[in-house]
């Protein structure tokens, strides 16, 4: 167990005891972390924000039945993914708007002002199509990909087998890229070569 | 193959985990196939650009606000508990007695000595409110006929507040003896019920 982890742990004991001061630790150091995954998933930053918030109160209401066998960000992340899962089912009915472009409150990356520019729009487009791909293939994508857990970690927080997790991230990546190069209603439709 | 067998294969050959045998019938496809070798082209492309994705600083109050929302009723309590020395619950369950004494039709109807006769309600509904801290199941009970009372209040539905107050006092002397049947509680403390004390305060005036 790593220091860091079972740091995660005392303070998850601490709160236990009603330490306001513990919780308030882990709500700085992982609201962050949570935050991101949110706004990869649904692609809007006042979503993220609910949802974070709502990953957090469910989290707290059941800190007395965490398994402290898991580290804390792995079911942190388990619970916002399930938000996040069930929030996009519940809402996907309605009217899909643009993605929200929000990198331009991200720290500024390297390179010059044109070539942020064009990085930017590259990952405003590829956002565009993240969002578009089946929510089990894209939550896979987006923990593997963006967050870049290992096959191990994506297996916990999602709770399916290594195998699923495997094909989920290829299947997710297949279709992401099918979205960008508009082929995504043609499937299979292209000429036998 | 065709383009949706060769499509199928391309996350197992970007990954080069693709079966020996299987890699010359795709790049043989691929040297052919625009739109599969395109596709191949920006399926790698995205790989690296996602591995780059920007992280966002959440809003600089994200964190109070979820402190807020997860600890608000608690801070009310912990307020109390640091200041006073005393858990809030007491606090709680006093103001609820004390309101209902001081609303009940018995106590609006006294012309004698009315001070006499709250300082008796205030000392019961204190003694009530310590003992009944010390019984956790109690609570609902007292909270559910605090609200209805408010209620009724609000509605000026003044008169239905004696039954309401009967009806608190029937419940609370049935689960007071469920709890003593069930060894819970001492046996002294289902005499102290808010009927009794207003019984009491009405002897006294
Ligand atoms: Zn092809």
């Amino acid at each position: 167990m790593t220091e860091d982890a079972s740091n995660d742990r005392n303070l998850v004991r601490r709160c236990l005891k009603r330490d306001e001061d513990a919780w308030n630790m882990l709500i700085r150091k992982h609201n962050r972390r949570v935050y991101n995954l949110c706004y990869q998933f649904c692609g809007s930053t006042g979503t993220a924000e609910d949802l974070t918030q709502d990953v957090f109160l469910k989290v707290y209401g059941a800190l007395d039945r965490y398994n402290f066998e898991m580290e804390f960000p792995t079911w942190l992340m388990a619970v916002a993914r399930n938000l996040c899962i069930d929030h996009y089912r519940q809402h996907k009915r309605e009217k899909v708007v643009d993605i929200e472009d929000a990198s331009h409150i991200a720290a500024p990356q390297g390179g010059s002002p044109l070539a942020q520019l064009e990085r930017r729009e590259a990952h405003h487009r590829i956002h565009s199509a993240l969002v578009k791909v089946t929510e089990d293939l894209r939550m896979a994508v987006v923990l593997r990909d963006i967050q870049g857990y290992s096959y191990d970690e994506i297996s916990a927080i999602t709770g399916v087998p290594i195998g699923t997790v495997k094909s989920r991230i290829n299947r997710g990546r297949l279709e992401l890229a099918r979205v960008l190069v508009g082929e995504h209603t043609a499937v299979g439709k292209g000429v036998e070569a | 193959m065709n383009c949706e067998q060769v499509q199928e294969l391309l996350p197992e050959y970007a990954d080069r985990q693709i079966r020996q045998t299987l890699v010359g019938g795709v790049e043989e496809h691929l040297h052919q196939c625009h739109s599969c070798s395109n596709l191949l082209a920006v399926y790698r492309e995205n790989i690296e650009l996602l591995a780059t994705f920007p992280l966002l600083d959440p809003p600089a109050d994200l964190g109070d606000r979820i402190l807020e929302r997860t600890t608000r009723r608690r801070s009310v309590l912990a307020y109390f508990d640091r200041y006073f020395g005393i858990p809030a619950p007491v606090y709680l369950s006093a103001a609820a007695a004390l309101l209902i004494a001081l609303l009940s039709p018995a106590f609006l109807k006294m012309d004698t000595e009315p001070s006499r006769a709250a300082n008796k309600y205030l000392h019961r509904a204190w003694s009530y409110s310590v003992r009944m801290y010390g019984r956790a199941e109690g609570m609902g009970q007292e909270i559910a006929t605090f609200k209805n009372v408010l209620m009724l209040i609000l509605d000026q539905r003044v008169d239905q507040i004696q039954d309401e107050l009967e009806n608190y006092s029937t419940r609370k002397e049935k689960s007071d003896q469920q709890s003593s049947q069930r060894g819970i509680i001492a046996s002294e403390g289902s005499s102290l019920t808010l009927q009794g004390a207003r019984d009491h305060v009405l002897r006294e005036s």
